[in-house]
């Protein structure tokens, strides 16, 4: 069975006129990733925020089926525990929650709605502690709050900490390349290297085909317009690379 | 570029701060001094008013003589005997509104020394090139570069002349002195006068409504946007009188005009009451911009003279999706009491208020704004700059506040103070008032003098003291000077260096 | 004394009552009762038209007679007891000083055993009183203008009178008990006076049963030496039908600490006053508060900052989370004098309305009168950002969790201001039980 199948997806801003995604057809099967690229104002973040389940959207046809249930009729936090991540564009801080306690309430939230032990306190430090020496990332930063006053490329580290902590079988990744130097890029993509797995399937949305050097796509889909104007493998992002998106903004037209 | 010429602009300012100060010698009819029903029957009688008006009138100085002077205000000054002064005051060669070729030379002179341009022509697109310096640039009050402006001379208690109203009727604009609307368009004054600023709001605007003498009248018809700047310039010049403006502009559905006020008065020891009212209407979808610098002599360093400007301005956001716009630049008066304000009434309606207020010498402003949400995403914002200098007191005063129904009402307010010497006072006293769950308030204010770092830098690169002080101040003031029309601004800029003229040192 | 016409039945309780009162209270030749009550007699209770009360109208929010509380009621031992044991301090090591129904009560009490700390009861040693009681009970309050002061001089019972000459070790708590029963009120007086250099904390409990319909007038004077250090966390949980009114005047010697927290939960109205005038250079203050209120509670935390001398430093910070149609009101007026240069003054109130009637009002207020000066003030109000919930949500936190998060976190800011962790855990403890309790409206 896929993990995600998404069909004829129909989407537009609530209250206003215009579609922002048109139509779109797109099944993911576990262990793949798919690279969705576009220029700016193709709907890529639309589509990250309507898997994740945002308010503000309203789906006008079409549907999504994660794991053979219907995820447009679940809530956002049913979502995230039935293994549903959104890694964001840019962070929200949250003032006065120790990004700590924010990863164990998470963690533990989406145990006790699977039905499992909540983690006690000890294995939980474990667990954290390997996965953000993975990251690089220091202990200091994980009693500050949420993202406060944490630069760019630690906003993006944090998130893929999150991420290897509450292990998701879906990971929707958004435009996490952005705002990174090279050497955070390396860090994040091995990150997420290491969370590749037969059971995991992630979709990688980049402007950019950049971090598809560092996270190898299995397919790559080019996202235009609110349509998948052309599917393809890896070679499809390095011919984006050269010809640009011109003649695929004609195609959607 | 624009603050090295507040820097030139400065460098030439000699000791006679007050460039306004010179008395027009001409003959005026006065009302006899003193305040009764009689002598608001004898204006009323002056500007050949219906009998409707003279009622409207008495109704509210009967209701004026029941109410208290209001003393919330941080501001102090001897009682004002209202019996001393003159309630009217005209020259003798106005009567009734003329064309400009009608108007008294001596007049046109005052206005032309005060770089106000009467003349139409003068102001015709390409007669001069934007950057070339206009004979009137010299004044510090508006020089239009390009584009025209449609002005409304006001001298003490009458309209003078009005221009380039044939060209606005064209576009179905009313451009004309309130004395002339009530004459010419009883039903639109009828309609809409005290509808925003009732009668009774409080004492100064009871008064104004009981003696007004003139001020403009703009109505902009459905969906016009009006083709030119309008802009009025009103003087005091007679002495002991008081001014007594009333304006009122109405917006209808769609529409749009951008107004702007200037005022300037003589030097004299003996301090003059100037108590207006403005009230701005718009309605569905309308838009307001109405801009003021306000430079009446503001007294000399010893707090001798000046006027004392009690003010009341509101603008009602009647309809949906309708916007106001204040701005103001307060550089003059010995007393400012003075409270632009929103009612956001019509569903989406915005409020701005945008301020610049300085303070020197023995200068008192306490002035402010309120935004009233009533409707549902109706949006505010406040933006105040004061600067208080020598032994001057300045207090910022606004109300927020969101009722029940308001839904959504969004406000963000910023007032920065700064401080500069040690003999002066800045305060700040805002209210806010949050009567609905959904609303978001920000308010922040600052108090701050000018940092020694920025001095020494700016010193360090050649400035003087003052130099360094006028180029910070305009930094300062930015976000408020943007407001201003495009033209407006480098005068500005240069108005601010004078008036904060030997505050350093 | 002249009868006003206008007068409420409180204010009329209070000036008629006072002759019969006066002679069941402790007295002394020093204290003036008479002047007092005459001042109040002057300025009746505190209403709209009144700038400072503009929010908080007296003559309408105490609405009836509630006669002065003068004799000692008698007392369920066990109601006390549990009543204190309420005390979110419960779990600290500390001493307490136990007033009930005004009266302070020595065997309920476990005054301290340091010789840095003396604790006196106000009643008992009026009429013999040591000079440092004498001379600084009344110093710091002026009366004239402030009838909730005036009326506490008048009538006050008793209370604590606490002179600090060195470096206490324990904390001391003050737990102020109202029983239930008739509308009556209570007016309790707190000195504290710590020398140069000495050092306390106290804490302050006020708590009762649901029902007690009573005014809790309380005046607190601090008078810290040059380089004392006070900290001060106090807890209002009054009844429901109670009226709490708070003043505390606070004078700070030279490169002294003062550090006051506040967390309001209870009572149907309550006004606290902090005052705070600076008698010395390079000294700090700090004060914070927490206000959780829902039903119709009136919750009112008015601050007056006098920066009189230089180089001094000023520190606010409130949350209120508001439900129900509660109505919060913070004024807090910063002022600085001429020459009090390098004073540098911060504050800032926030409101998170959880229920659509739930009401805010502001009015932070700087008055500033020397230039070379850093102050700043900031006010917010709005509901719970819907983006940290979404956030939270996308993390996979039920709703109701995740606000009950973004809600203790908003709190727990303010609660960052208290020096001792274990009252910071015991208050954050509070707030989130108090979250649980007041799940109503919007949190469910």
């Amino acid at each position: 069975m896929s993990i995600l199948e998404i069909k004829n997806l129909h989407v537009k801003i609530e209250g206003e006129d215009t579609e922002i995604l048109r139509g779109i057809d797109l099944t993911v099967n576990p262990g793949e990733v798919h690279a969705i690229m576009g220029p700016n104002g193709s709907g890529k973040s639309t589509l990250s925020y309507v898997l994740s389940g945002k308010d503000d959207y309203e789906i006008t046809e079409g549907s999504v089926t994660y794991k053979g249930d219907d995820l447009l009729e679940m809530e956002v936090d049913e979502r995230a525990s039935a293994g549903v991540f959104l890694a964001f564009q840019y962070p929200i801080e949250i003032p006065g929650v120790p990004t700590m306690t924010f990863l164990r309430t998470a963690l533990n939230a989406q145990r006790k709605a699977r039905g499992e032990e909540e983690l006690t306190t000890p294995a939980f430090m474990k667990v954290v502690r390997e996965k953000s020496q993975m990251l690089k990332i220091r202990q200091e930063m994980l009693k500050r709050p949420v993202n406060v006053g944490f630069s760019g490329g630690e906003k993006k580290r944090a998130e893929i900490l999150q991420m290897a902590v509450l292990e998701p079988s879906l990971c929707v990744l958004d435009e996490t390349d952005s705002g990174l130097d090279i050497d955070a890029l390396k860090i994040v993509a091995e990150g997420v290297n290491a969370l590749r797995s037969p059971e995991r399937a992630m979709v990688v949305i980049t402007h950019y085909q950049r971090l598809l050097n560092y996270i190898v796509p299995d397919h790559v889909h080019v996202l235009s317009q609110g349509r998948i104007v052309k599917s393809g493998g890896k070679e499809l992002a390095l011919e984006l690379e050269e010809s640009g998106y011109e003649n695929f903004t004609e195609q959607a037209a | 570029m624009a603050d090295l010429e507040t820097v030139e602009r400065v460098k030439e300012i000699d000791v006679d701060k007050y460039k306004y100060g010179f008395k027009t010698e001409i003959e005026s009819e006065l009302a006899p001094k003193g305040l009764s029903e009689d002598i608001v029957r004898y204006i009323s009688a002056k500007k050949d008013e219906p009998e409707w008006m003279l009622e409207w009138r008495l109704a509210a100085y009967r209701r004026w003589l029941t109410m208290e002077e209001p003393d919330w205000a941080r501001v102090d000054y001897p009682k004002i005997d209202f019996q001393d002064l003159h309630f009217y005051a005209a020259p003798k060669t106005t009567e009734g509104p003329k064309s400009l070729d009608e108007v008294d030379p001596v007049l046109l002179e005052t206005y032309a020394k005060l770089g106000i341009p009467l003349k139409e022509q003068e102001l015709l697109a390409g007669v001069r090139k934007h950057d070339e310096p206009s004979q009137l640039d010299d004044a510090g009050v508006p020089s239009y570069g390009s584009g025209k402006v449609a002005i409304d001379a006001v001298f003490d208690s009458v309209s003078v002349v009005t221009t380039f109203k044939e060209e606005l009727a064209k576009a179905g604009v009313i451009f004309c002195s309130i004395s002339e609307a009530v004459k010419e368009h009883p039903e639109l004054v009828k309609k809409y006068l005290g509808s925003v600023v009732p009668q009774s709001d409080n004492y100064y605007a009871t008064l104004n409504s009981a003696v007004f003498s003139d001020g403009s009248f703009v109505y902009i018809p459905k969906g016009t946007r009006c083709p030119m700047e309008l802009s009025t310039y009103f003087r005091i010049n007679e002495e002991n009188t008081g001014q007594f403006e009333r304006t009122l502009i109405i917006a209808d559905e769609g529409s749009y005009v951008s107004y702007l006020e200037g005022c300037t008065a003589p030097m004299r020891d003996e301090n003059q009451l100037h108590a207006a009212v403005v009230e701005l209407v718009t309605l569905d979808d309308a838009e307001i911009k109405y801009s003021t610098v306000q430079n009446w002599y503001p007294g000399d360093a010893d707090g001798k003279g000046g006027i004392y400007n009690f003010v009341t301005k509101r603008g009602d956001c009647r309809g949906k999706n309708s916007k106001i716009s204040w701005t103001q630049v307060e550089t003059g008066s010995a007393i400012t009491w003075k409270y632009p304000s929103c009612i956001l009434r019509g569903d989406n309606s915005q409020g701005e208020f945008y301020s610049i207020a300085i303070s020197n010498g023995r200068q008192q402003v306490d002035s402010g704004t309120k935004m009233i949400h009533l409707g549902k995403n109706t949006s505010s914002r406040i933006i105040s700059k004061g600067i208080s200098a020598g032994k001057s007191s300045n207090t910022y005063r606004g109300l927020v506040s969101a009722h029940r129904k308001a839904s959504n009402a969004r406000n963000f307010t910023q007032c920065d103070s700064l401080l500069i010497g040690d003999q002066c006072g800045a305060h700040t006293v805002p209210y806010i008032e949050a009567k609905n769950s959904t609303a978001t308030f920000e308010h922040e204010a600052t108090t701050s003098k000018i940092s020694d770092d920025q001095m020494f830098y700016a010193q360090q690169r050649g400035l003087n003291e003052e130099e360094a002080v006028a180029l910070i101040v305009n930094g300062f003031v930015r976000d408020v000077l943007q407001q201003l029309p495009m033209e407006f601004m480098a005068e500005t800029q240069k108005l601010i260096g004078i008036s904060l003229e030997g505050s350093v040192g | 004394m002249t009868a006003s016409p206008n007068r409420t039945p409180a204010e009329e309780a209070f000036v008629s009552g006072f002759a019969a009162a006066e002679a069941a209270l402790p007295s002394a030749e020093w204290l003036k009762r008479k002047q007092a009550l005459a001042a109040f007699n002057e300025l009746g209770l505190p209403h709209r038209r009144i700038e400072a009360w503009k929010y908080t109208d007296l003559r309408n929010l105490v609405d009836g007679a509630y006669p002065a509380q003068t004799d000692a009621t008698l007392v369920d031992v066990e109601q006390v007891q549990e009543l204190a044991a309420r005390s979110i301090f419960a779990g600290i090591d500390r001493a307490t000083a136990v007033f009930v129904d005004g009266r302070f009560r020595s065997e309920l009490s476990a005054l301290p055993e340091e010789s840095a700390i003396e604790v006196l009861s106000l009643s008992d040693n009026l009429a013999d009183a040591p000079k440092w009681l004498s001379e600084n009970l009344g110093s710091v309050v002026p009366q004239a203008d402030d009838a909730v002061a005036a009326l506490n001089l008048a009538y006050m019972s008793d209370g604590a009178a606490i002179y600090v000459s060195g470096k206490c070790e324990q904390p001391l708590e003050l737990v102020f008990v109202h029983s239930s029963g008739e509308p009556r009120t209570v007016s309790q007086r707190v000195l504290i006076v710590v020398d140069d250099e000495a050092s306390c904390e106290i804490y302050e409990t006020h708590v009762s049963p649901a029902n007690g319909r009573y005014v809790s007038n309380v005046v607190t004077e601090v008078v810290l030496g040059d380089k004392a250090t006070f900290d001060h966390v106090k807890t209002q949980n009054d009844g429901s039908e109670a009226v709490h009114l708070a003043n505390l005047h606070a004078k700070l010697g030279a490169e002294a600490k003062f550090n006051s927290f506040s967390a309001t939960s209870g009572a149907r109205v309550s006004r606290q006053q902090a005052f705070v005038e600076y008698a010395g250079e390079h000294t700090d203050a700090n004060i914070s508060g927490v206000y959780l209120l829902a039903d119709k509670q009136h919750g009112d935390s008015t601050l007056v900052i006098d920066h009189a001398v230089p180089n001094c430093t000023s520190r606010e910070m409130f949350k209120l989370v508001l439900n129900d149609h509660a109505r919060g009101v913070f004024q807090g007026k910063v002022t600085v004098r001429p020459h009090a240069q390098k004073t540098d003054g911060k504050q800032m109130a926030q409101a998170l309305l959880l229920a659509p009637d739930a009401e805010f009002d502001s009015k932070p207020e700087l008055e500033i009168f020397a230039d070379d000066v850093v102050c700043g003030h900031g006010a917010t109000a709005g509901e719970l950002d819907e983006d940290l919930l979404f956030y939270l949500r996308a993390r996979g936190i039920p709703k109701d969790q995740a606000m009950a998060l973004l809600i203790a976190a908003f709190v727990g800011e303010a609660v960052e201001e208290v020096s001792s962790e274990a009252v910071r855990d015991a208050l954050n403890e509070m707030a989130t039980s108090w979250l649980t309790t007041h799940k109503t409206g919007a949190l469910c």
